[in-house]
């Protein structure tokens, strides 16, 4: 791979500083990061157009929406994104392009196993790295907008799951008699004691329990995830869980199945933004997708399973500028197997970034620890 | 195995005894009995044979293809219909409209009555067991309505994999892979071969897509750790180009043939070679997939697929090769019959002892705290503003809708998987939700723990004592056993 090529439209990435361990003066606790799982493979060229390559009008055309939003002189911003364009011009946003896993398979399943253990062999991992990163860094206690337990969060045992539901709680002695009841089985005693929480409870205004789809709404997860993060004490790490970016068929340009999901990103960068308050500026949000789609439309008006995708990530921690890339090119003996984007950036070394950014861990302790990652992906840090 | 074992064998393999069900001498033997046929798929309300009560008028599941592909040309046409309307209505008119034409027919009437009748076979129906099995088949060729509208298909579907479950695992795979319902959710049926007379002519833009092609191999047969290449996927894909459906048009009749059919003109002609083996040539272009799945179907790597995905449902999430490699066997030696196959996994289940113990997923807690206790399945209407329990919204709430699964790869069969904080808190309040009814019902609670464990079970001292205890009600002892580790594991 020929490096460095491509830096030329990142806009003024500023250099890190000599010290391995970013702000290690800084608690690392006081830091929060929120990963939005992308499941289905999202279409980074959909997301962050490279609408000046030479070829992508004759590879997808259709698929490109007219009005898109300003990146660079390179790359635009799917209109679909307007809080991340928003960010960016703030300099609180970069979209790190051409990023994807060692992983080449094109299976969602096995692509998702390994975007959250960190782990290039499919289920082989019980624990994922966001749980790891906690675990090596002795932070504890994430949060999953989700009812299962993500594998990416695997690994802490303060983590926990959270979603709104419209069951009504039962009362604390209630609680008390299965806490008990499960105070010795292996697999459960680490929830007996944590049962009496009835946070998710909402009732209705006669006092029957109805479930409130507006708090299931991106904005609402993110901003409810956000708002418990920002307590002092608060879950350090928050996921969020989305799927549907598999759009094999009618993925639309400007409107359509694939501008809704990205809606969903922008919406959830938005919520988490609006609950955060004053952490934002410690903040990082940061997208994980399994693969990137093909660089060609398709048929059926959509695209199928690729390679190459793009992290997105916005916060008061994100210290490059624009959208990083070194772009491999769209020409058919560019892309990867003569159809998709190829990876020039591994994106756990853009992951490797934000734990070092967020848990304060150095480089050497993430490869040990949580994954081993290519760590000439990139020339300075991405994020404070 | 005494009365309490055989108590524990049935809650693990199927859903539990009911109350007024009495325990088969040979409880095995009951089991295996349950394989070679499956009853029809009702709204049973007891064992009796009655039915459950205050089903709406003509309430009735989809039976022919051509019923089917009339519900999916009127689903097709009011969604279109309500796209038109909202053009010129108000946005609260155009969705009142919409709620009313296509979300309330299609998207909850449809999987409400699908999961009712799925949840009244396991709790009332006479094959608990069998039922079991079904949902492992419904898991394994897992078909969901995201993105492709197939909503009414899909119960129909299903229910036709209950046929095949007396038969060989090829004639399902053939009959899955094929069937409308598959076809359109994997983005088959435009599927077309750049080098078919469709596309030579002019007519069709290459629309080659190779979703089908790869979940043909990587989930339904050989799994990825065969070792197949991208090449076998893109081939096995050109073999399912020109598989298509067949619906009904606006301004036709509704009479058939609906369903799968084979486009020539659509089917990439040449031969293609998956796993070193060709297909062309000789056979016509229709039968090359039915050649290449005849083939997968008797790999031996798909005989381990589906041993090891079974022993991992049935058995324990971590199945030792020795099992996996009998299992197999039993698999190659009768050519995939499923009963037989079926039949060898009781006998180890039976035979595993305390090993056998898996964590029950949501849905085969739900179906067994009611069939253990006797409770009445809720039947009330999916219309807004409704009160009272929609039980394929239920589902969707404790973690697993099942008519609704995310991905192709289905329900996860790990236990772990099931375990999360907000997973196990939505199953103490439905439990605390649904003990009222086991009260006003009297109290049993001592009649259903002690058929089921037995006065020396850990969960009836316990119980026991907490009766004594002012602060704890009938209604919350209900809760606590029913969230009890001795039915969240069997």
């Amino acid at each position: 791979m020929k490096r460095r090529e491509f830096i030329k439209f990142s806009a003024s990435l500023t250099l890190a500083g000599a010290t391995p361990w970013a702000n290690a003066a800084q608690p690392a606790q006081a830091k929060r990061l929120l990963v939005i799982m992308l499941r289905g493979g999202m279409d980074g060229l959909a997301a962050i157009p490279p609408f000046a390559d030479p070829d992508i009008g004759s590879l997808r055309s259709e698929l490109l929406p007219s009005n898109l939003l300003l990146g660079n002189p390179f790359f635009g911003i799917h209109p679909a994104l307007p809080s991340f364009a928003e960010c960016m011009a703030a300099g609180q946003a970069t979209a790190i392009h051409a990023t994807g896993f060692g992983y080449k398979g094109r299976s969602h399943f096995e692509g998702q196993d390994i975007m959250q253990s960190g782990i290039m062999k499919p289920y082989a991992s019980a624990s994922g790295w966001l749980g790891r990163a906690m675990r090596a860094a002795q932070s504890k206690g994430g949060v999953a907008i989700s009812i299962p337990m993500p594998l990416i969060l695997r690994g802490d045992a303060a983590s926990e799951t959270q979603y709104p539901s419209w069951m009504q709680a039962p009362p604390k002695a209630t609680y008390e008699l299965v806490s008990q009841l499960w105070a010795n089985v292996p697999e459960l005693k680490p929830y007996a004691s944590r049962l009496i929480e009835s946070d998710n409870v909402r009732l209705a205004a006669d006092g029957t329990p109805e479930p409130n789809q507006q708090r299931r709404t991106a904005y609402s997860l993110a901003k409810e995830a956000a708002q418990k993060m920002q307590l002092p004490g608060g879950p350090v790490v928050g996921v969020l869980d989305f799927n549907g970016f598999d759009t094999h068929a009618g993925q639309g340009a400007a409107e359509g199945v694939n501008a809704t999901k990205l809606k969903q990103i922008d919406d959830a960068i938005k919520g988490y933004r609006e609950g955060i308050g004053a952490k934002w500026a410690q903040s990082l949000v940061i997208t994980v997708t399994e693969f990137g789609r093909t660089a060609s439309v398709n048929g059926t008006l959509g695209t199928d399973h690729g390679w190459g995708s793009c992290v997105l990530a916005a916060g008061g921690l994100v210290k490059a500028k624009g959208i990083v890339s070194q772009w491999p090119g769209l020409k058919k003996s560019q892309l990867f197997e003569g159809r998709d984007l190829k990876v020039t950036v591994d994106a756990l070394a853009v992951y490797a970034d934000a734990i070092q950014s967020v848990f304060g861990l150095p480089p050497e302790v993430i490869q040990k620890e949580v994954f081993s990652y290519a760590r000439d992906s990139f020339d300075t840090r991405l994020f404070v | 195995m005494n009365t309490l074992e055989a108590a524990r064998f049935s809650r693990q393999i199927g859903f539990g005894f009911a109350p007024d069900e009495t325990t088969p001498s040979d409880v095995i033997g009951w089991a295996q009995g349950q394989m070679n046929r499956g009853p029809s798929v009702q709204f049973f309300a007891d064992r009796q044979g009655h039915f459950l009560k205050d089903l709406p008028d003509g309430l009735k599941l989809l039976q022919t293809q051509e019923e089917v592909a009339e519900a999916l040309f009127q689903h097709d046409q009011a969604r279109l219909l309500s796209n038109e309307k909202a053009k010129v209505l108000s946005p609260a008119e155009a969705e009142q409209f919409r709620y009313e034409q296509v979300l309330y027919p299609y998207w909850r009437l449809e999987p409400w009555k699908e999961v009712l009748a799925r949840g009244a076979m396991a709790v009332n129906g006479p094959a608990p067991v069998f039922e079991r099995f079904w949902h492992f088949w419904t898991n394994h060729f897992t078909v969901s309505p995201a993105v492709n509208n197939i909503n009414t298909a899909i119960g129909p579907y299903m229910r036709m994999l209950r046929g095949h479950m007396s038969g060989y695992f090829g004639e399902m795979l053939r009959e899955a892979v094929t069937h409308p319902a598959m076809v359109l959710y994997l983005d088959n049926a435009k599927s077309t071969g750049p080098n078919s007379p469709a596309r030579s002519k002019g007519r069709l833009k290459d629309s080659f897509n190779e979703n089908l092609g790869r979940e043909l191999l990587e989930l339904f047969t050989l799994s990825p750790a065969s070792g197949y290449t991208q090449n076998d996927v893109i081939a096995a894909a050109m073999i399912l180009t020109g598989w298509g459906v067949r619906r009904r048009q606006r301004n036709q009749s509704v009479s058939g043939p609906y369903g799968s059919y084979f486009d020539d003109n659509k089917h990439e002609p040449s031969s293609q070679t998956v796993l070193g083996q060709q297909y062309g040539g000789a056979y016509a272009n229709r039968d090359k997939l039915l050649r290449l799945m005849d083939d997968l179907a008797r790999h031996p790597a798909t005989a381990r697929h589906i041993s090891k995905k079974l022993a991992t449902a049935f058995i324990t999430d971590t199945p030792s090769p020795e099992l996996i490699n009998r299992l197999s066997a039993v698999f190659q030696k009768s050519d995939g019959h499923l009963p037989t196959v079926h039949k060898a996994v009781i006998a180890e289940a039976a035979s595993a002892g305390t090993a056998l113990r898996k964590f029950s997923n949501p849905e085969a807690w739900l179906w067994t705290i009611y069939r253990v206790t006797g409770a009445t399945l809720p039947v009330v209407l999916p219309q807004k503003g409704t009160k009272g329990e929609k039980l394929h919204e239920l589902l969707a709430e404790l973690g697993q809708a099942i008519h609704n699964c995310p991905q192709p790869n289905g329900w996860s069969l790990f236990d772990r998987d099931w375990l999360s904080k907000e997973m196990l808190d939505r199953r103490i309040r439905y439990a605390f939700q649904v003990a009222p009814r086991l009260v006003s019902q009297g109290d049993q609670l001592n009649e259903v723990v002690l058929r089921q464990h037995g006065e020396q079970s850990a969960i009836f001292k316990t119980l026991t004592q907490a009766r004594r205890m002012p602060d704890q009600s009938l209604r919350s002892l209900w809760a606590a056993y029913l969230t009890s580790p001795a039915i969240l594991w069997g």
